[in-house]
C-alpha cells in the first residue's frame, strides 16, 4: 500500500477510511495544519508570552507536542513564541498526570484551581505544585454547579475557564492563548451554540481566533486537526494521555452530549460531516463586525450584547408567550409592549443590560444566589 | 387473585399506521405481576403499558413508537385527554377506564 | 392530581406549554395560542388590511390549522383579509389524492375557495410518472423544486398579495440545522426570516414560524379538526430525518432550544465576504431563479430529454458538460436549422416548451432561450453515451462533495440554486426556505 503523499514508503495510517499514509507524511501533515494555522492568520507576534491551556485530554496532549516540536526546530520555521503553560484543576489526578507530561519537555505548569471563579481576584501560583485549596471557594464553586442543568451547567463551564484563562493571561503577561479544540470539538460546539441561542456568537466561540476581550486574544491552533488525526498521531507517537476521555455521564442529560452523539454518530455514516459544518462556521460573522461603535459586553461570556433590531424575534414570541400564559382571561387585548418589560425581569434577566441571550436563559434557571455576587455586580 | 385493569388506547396523528390502522381499543390488562413478574412497580404505569403495548398491539418498526424505555420524542402522550408532562410521564399509575391517547407528530402533513 | 391552571383561573390545566413550561387550561390554552399568533402576525406585519392571502394547504396539522386560525383572527380582529386555499397536487397516488380529500373538507369548513394545481398541467408529469422514469433516488429534488414553483404560479393565478405557509417552530429550528449541516450558507441565512420574498415574487409568510408543534397538534385535537397524516410514499429525506431526530432529542432536555435555534438564526450574520447568490428571473420561465436557468426548467429539461440526471448535483457541471458536448456536435447548418424550425412552428415548439409555459405566462419563443430542440436530435441520438458521461459525473461529484477535499468550484457550490432536495419535508407544501 502506496502513501497519498509520498507515493514510496508502505503506508501504515488509513485516514477518513481511504487515505493512506505513511508515518512521516501523516505527521508532516498535522504539523503543517498546526503551522498554518498559526502562520495564515498572522497576528503572532515574535516572542510573544503565549499561554497555553492544557486540559490533560487528547487535544491538549498533541498540542503540547506539536508546540515543543515547534519550538524545538532550528530553522526559519522556528515558532518564535515563549510558551507559558496552565492547567485548570478540577481533579487531582488529572493535575498531576499533567504537571509529568510537561516535566517530560522541561516546562513548567501553573495549575489554579477552577473554584478561583467565585472570587474576583487571583494569584499567581507556585509552579509545578497542587493548588493550594481553599474549602470554603470549592464549596461554593460545588453549590454552583449543584444549583444547574446539565446543559446549562456544561455551558457555564466553558465560560469559567475562558474567563479564568484571560485572568491568567493578564497575570502572567501574556497577550495570547492558546487552546487545544479540534474540528470535531468544534463542530459539536457550534451546534451547541445554536442550540442555546448563541447564534450570533459563533465566530468567536468556534473560530480561529476569539477576541471578544480587549487585550487578550484567543487562539485555536488546532481547528484544522480533527479526532481522528489526534488519535492517530497519539499512537505513532506513542503519547502518554492523562485524563482518560471523561466517560458521556449519561447521553440523554443535556443538550452537549446529545449533539455530541448525534455528530460523532453522523460522521461516521456520512464523512464529510465535520468539514461541512466547520466550513459553515467560517462564513459566520459576528454582528458587528462593520461597526466600530464600543457596545456593553455580556458579563459572563463577553460577547457584545445588543438590542434585536428586528420588528419580531424569538425573544419577543417567548416573552408574549409567558404574558399570555399568566394573565387571566381577557378580551380587551394586551398592552404588549408595557407587560414586556415585567416579563423579561423574570424570564430574561438582566437582558441586554448585563447578560446576552444565552446567558441571560441560563441565568434565570440558576438558583441565582449561587452566582458569585460580584459577577453581575460589576461596574460598567 | 387475578386482577385485571381495562383501559382505553387511542392512536392519532399517524401512530395509527404502527398499531395496524387501529385508532381506538379497549383493552384488558392482566396483574401486572402475572405480565411482568420482576416489575419494580406495584401497580401499572405507563411505562409498563409501552411494553405491553409493544409485545401485543404494535405491528410496524418498533423504532417508529419507541426509544429506550419512553415513547419516541415527538410522540404526544395524553391521559384522559390531559398532557402527560402534567401527570409523571412514565410513572403515571393506571386506574380503571383511563383513556390513553398517542398523537404522532412526526408524520408530514 | 389535577395541577390547577397558571392563569388562575379555577380549571385544570390540561397541557404544559413547551415554550414557557406553564400548566394551562383547556380555553386559557385556545385564548393563549391565538393570542401568540395574532402577536406575531401584527407585530411581525405580515399582511395588510385588503390583501388577498393564499394559504398553502396541503390538509396537513400545520397547514389546517393556519387555515382555522386565519379564518378565526381576520374575524375576530378585522385584518379584512381576502383568504383563500392552494393545493399542489403533485401526483402521488394513496397520499396526495388522500390528503387532498382533507383539503376539500378545509374549503367546505372555513368557506374558502379552493385552487387545486397539478404538475401534471404544470409540467406534463406526475410525480408517479417522475419516480417511474428516475426511480426513488432523487425523486425529493424534482417535487421539491416544482412545488416551489407551482406555489408561485398558482399565487400569481390567484393574484393575492401574498402566501402564508404552515411552517411551524419546530420545522425552522429544524432548517438551521440542516442547513447547517448541509453547508448551506444561502439557505441558513434566509430560513428564520418571517416573510420572504424579493422584488418580483410573491412573498411568503409563516404565521406559525413561533407555533410549537407540539401545540400545533393538541389545538388541532381539542378544537376536533381534521388533518391528513400519513408519510409521503416515496422515500423522506433521510438527512432531513436526522435534522429532525436531533431536534426531538433535544426538545425532550431542554424545550426551550427550539425558540433558542430560530433566536440563533435571526441573530446570526454571514461574513461579508461570503458571496451569495442574487435573485433573478429564469430566462425561460420567467419565474425567480438565482441562475440563468431556473433549476425546476432545468430539470423539466432532463426529464424531457431523457436524462432525468440533468441538474441533480452540482447543476452547472453538468450543464457546461452538456454545452460543451453540444457545441461539438452542432455544426452551424444544424443551428441555422433549428432557428427556422423554431421560427415556424412557434405554436406547436417541443413538449418541453409547451410544457414549461403551459396554462401560465406563454413566453415567447425564440432560438436562444426556448426550444431545445436545437440539442435534441442530437442527444436522442448519442443519448446513451453522454448518459453514461453524466452518470459518471454526477457520481465523481458526489463524492467530491461527501469528502470535501479542497474544491476548486467552490463558488460554484455557493452559486447553487436555491431548490435542491426537498427542502421543506416532504409533502409539506410551503416551501419558502
Amino acid at each position: 500500500m502506496k502513501c497519498k503523499k509520498c507515493n514510496s514508503s508502505s503506508a501504515l495510517i488509513i485516514l477518513r477510511k481511504k487515505d493512506l499514509y505513511c508515518r512521516e507524511c501523516f505527521l508532516a501533515n498535522v504539523t503543517h495544519k498546526f503551522r498554518s494555522s498559526i502562520g495564515k492568520n498572522k497576528i503572532l507576534g515574535k516572542a510573544d508570552n503565549v499561554l497555553i491551556c492544557l486540559s490533560g485530554k487528547e487535544g491538549s496532549t498533541v498540542l503540547l507536542d506539536l508546540i515543543n516540536n515547534a519550538l524545538s526546530l532550528d530553522n526559519h520555521k522556528k515558532l518564535r513564541i515563549t510558551p507559558i503553560f496552565l492547567h485548570l484543576c478540577e481533579n487531582y489526578e488529572t493535575i498531576k498526570n499533567v504537571i509529568e507530561q510537561c516535566q517530560k519537555y522541561n516546562y513548567d505548569l501553573y495549575s489554579p484551581h477552577i473554584s478561583e471563579y467565585v472570587q474576583s481576584k487571583s494569584h499567581i501560583p507556585i509552579v509545578n505544585s497542587l493548588p493550594i485549596v481553599n474549602n470554603e471557594l470549592i464549596e461554593e464553586y460545588n453549590n454552583m454547579q449543584n444549583s444547574m442543568l446539565p446543559t446549562v451547567k456544561d455551558d457555564f463551564i466553558t465560560n469559567i475557564k475562558r474567563t479564568l484563562y484571560i485572568r491568567y493571561a493578564k497575570l502572567l503577561n501574556c497577550k495570547y492563548i492558546f487552546t487545544g479544540e479540534t474540528t470535531t470539538t468544534l463542530a459539536t460546539k457550534l451546534l451547541v451554540n445554536l442550540a442555546i441561542g448563541r447564534g450570533s456568537q459563533v465566530q468567536s466561540d468556534v473560530g480561529f481566533l476569539d477576541s471578544r476581550d480587549m487585550e487578550i486574544k484567543i487562539i485555536r491552533p488546532m481547528k484544522d486537526i480533527s479526532e481522528e488525526e489526534l488519535k492517530l498521531y497519539i499512537n505513532s507517537k506513542n503519547l502518554k494521555v492523562n485524563d482518560k476521555q471523561t466517560s458521556k455521564e449519561n447521553e440523554h442529560t443535556s443538550l452537549q452530549t446529545v449533539i455530541s452523539t448525534f455528530v460523532s454518530n453522523l460522521q461516521e455514516n456520512f464523512p464529510s460531516t465535520i468539514s461541512t459544518i466547520c466550513k459553515t462556521a467560517d462564513k459566520i460573522g459576528l454582528q458587528d463586525e462593520c461597526d466600530n461603535e464600543r457596545h456593553n459586553t455580556c458579563v459572563i461570556c463577553q460577547s457584545i450584547l445588543k438590542p434585536d433590531e428586528k420588528a419580531i424575534s424569538a425573544l419577543d414570541a417567548t416573552s408574549i408567550s409567558k404574558i399570555v400564559s399568566l394573565r387571566k382571561h381577557t378580551d380587551s387585548g394586551i398592552d404588549v409592549d408595557m407587560e414586556k418589560n415585567v416579563i423579561n425581569s423574570t424570564i430574561f434577566p438582566y437582558i441586554h443590560n448585563r447578560l446576552c441571550y444565552a446567558c441571560s436563559r441560563n441565568y434565570a434557571e440558576i438558583k441565582q444566589s449561587k452566582i458569585p455576587s460580584y459577577i453581575i455586580e460589576t461596574q460598567k | 387473585m387475578a386482577e385485571t385493569l381495562t383501559v382505553e388506547v387511542m392512536f392519532g396523528g399517524g401512530a395509527e399506521l404502527l398499531f395496524n390502522k387501529v385508532k381506538r381499543k379497549e383493552i384488558t390488562l392482566p396483574s401486572l405481576k402475572t405480565f411482568l413478574p420482576d416489575s419494580q412497580n406495584l401497580n401499572w404505569t405507563l411505562k409498563e403499558l409501552l411494553i405491553w403495548l409493544k409485545d401485543n398491539l404494535l405491528v410496524e418498526r418498533e423504532e417508529l413508537f419507541l426509544k429506550d424505555d419512553s415513547v419516541r420524542p415527538g410522540i404526544l402522550v395524553l391521559i384522559n385527554e390531559e398532557d402527560w408532562e402534567l401527570h409523571g410521564q412514565l410513572n403515571y399509575e393506571l386506574k380503571e377506564n383511563d383513556k390513553i391517547m398517542f398523537i404522532s407528530t412526526l408524520h408530514g402533513g | 392530581m389535577p395541577v390547577p391552571c397558571k392563569r388562575g383561573c379555577g380549571n385544570n390545566a390540561v397541557l404544559k406549554r413547551p415554550k414557557t413550561g406553564d400548566a394551562i387550561c383547556k380555553e386559557c390554552f385556545f385564548w393563549a395560542f391565538e393570542t401568540e399568533i395574532h402577536y406575531t402576525i401584527t407585530k411581525g406585519k405580515l399582511f395588510n388590511k385588503g390583501d388577498s392571502v393564499a394559504v398553502a394547504a396541503s390538509g396537513g396539522k400545520d397547514s389546517t390549522v393556519l387555515a382555522h386560525m386565519l379564518k378565526t383572527l381576520n374575524e375576530r380582529y378585522n385584518y379584512g383579509l381576502n383568504l383563500m386555499l392552494l393545493s399542489i397536487d403533485e401526483g402521488i397516488t394513496g397520499y396526495r389524492d388522500d390528503s387532498l380529500e382533507t383539503v376539500k373538507q378545509n374549503r367546505d369548513d372555513y368557506e374558502m375557495p379552493l385552487k387545486i394545481l397539478s404538475y401534471k398541467d404544470l409540467y406534463g408529469w406526475t410525480m408517479d410518472e417522475i419516480v417511474a422514469q428516475i426511480g426513488r433516488k432523487n425523486n425529493c429534488t424534482f417535487c421539491g423544486v416544482f412545488r416551489r414553483q407551482a406555489l408561485d404560479r398558482g399565487a400569481a393565478m390567484l393574484n393575492v398579495k401574498c402566501i402564508a405557509t404552515g411552517h411551524n417552530a419546530d420545522d425552522i429550528a429544524e432548517t438551521v440545522l440542516m442547513n447547517v449541516l448541509r453547508g448551506d450558507i444561502a439557505r441558513l441565512k434566509r430560513c428564520t426570516a418571517i416573510s420572504t420574498g424579493s422584488e418580483g415574487t410573491i412573498p411568503r409568510v409563516k404565521p406559525l414560524k413561533y407555533t410549537y408543534e407540539k401545540e400545533i397538534v393538541m389545538y388541532a385535537h381539542y378544537k376536533k379538526l381534521v388533518y391528513f397524516s400519513t408519510e409521503c410514499v416515496f422515500a423522506p429525506n433521510a438527512y432531513r430525518g436526522h435534522a429532525r431526530a436531533l431536534l426531538k432529542d433535544m426538545e425532550k432536555i431542554r424545550p426551550s432550544c427550539i425558540m433558542d435555534i430560530i433566536y440563533s438564526g435571526e441573530t446570526m450574520s454571514i461574513k461579508e465576504e461570503v458571496s451569495l447568490p442574487t435573485q433573478r428571473l429564469c430566462i425561460r420561465c420567467n419565474f425567480v431563479s438565482s441562475q440563468e436557468v431556473c433549476k425546476a426548467c432545468v430539470l423539466l429539461e432532463g426529464l424531457n430529454k431523457g436524462l432525468p440526471k440533468l441538474g441533480i448535483g452540482k447543476s452547472s457541471k453538468v450543464k457546461k458538460l452538456l454545452d460543451e458536448y453540444n457545441t461539438r456536435q452542432n455544426n452551424l447548418e444544424t443551428i441555422v436549422k433549428d432557428l427556422e424550425d423554431c421560427n415556424i412552428t412557434n405554436k406547436k415548439t417541443s413538449k418541453t416548451c409547451k410544457s414549461i409555459s403551459n396554462g401560465f405566462k406563454q413566453k415567447e419563443c425564440n432560438a436562444t432561450n426556448c426550444c431545445t430542440n436545437k440539442t435534441e436530435r442530437n442527444v436522442e441520438k448519442n443519448n446513451e453515451k453522454l448518459q453514461t458521461v453524466l452518470d459518471k459525473y454526477s457520481l465523481e461529484n458526489n463524492s467530491q462533495v461527501r469528502l470535501n477535499e479542497e474544491d476548486s468550484d467552490d463558488s460554484e457550490i455557493k452559486h447553487q440554486d436555491e431548490d435542491d432536495t426537498c427542502s421543506s419535508s416532504c409533502g409539506r407544501l410551503g416551501v419558502g426556505f
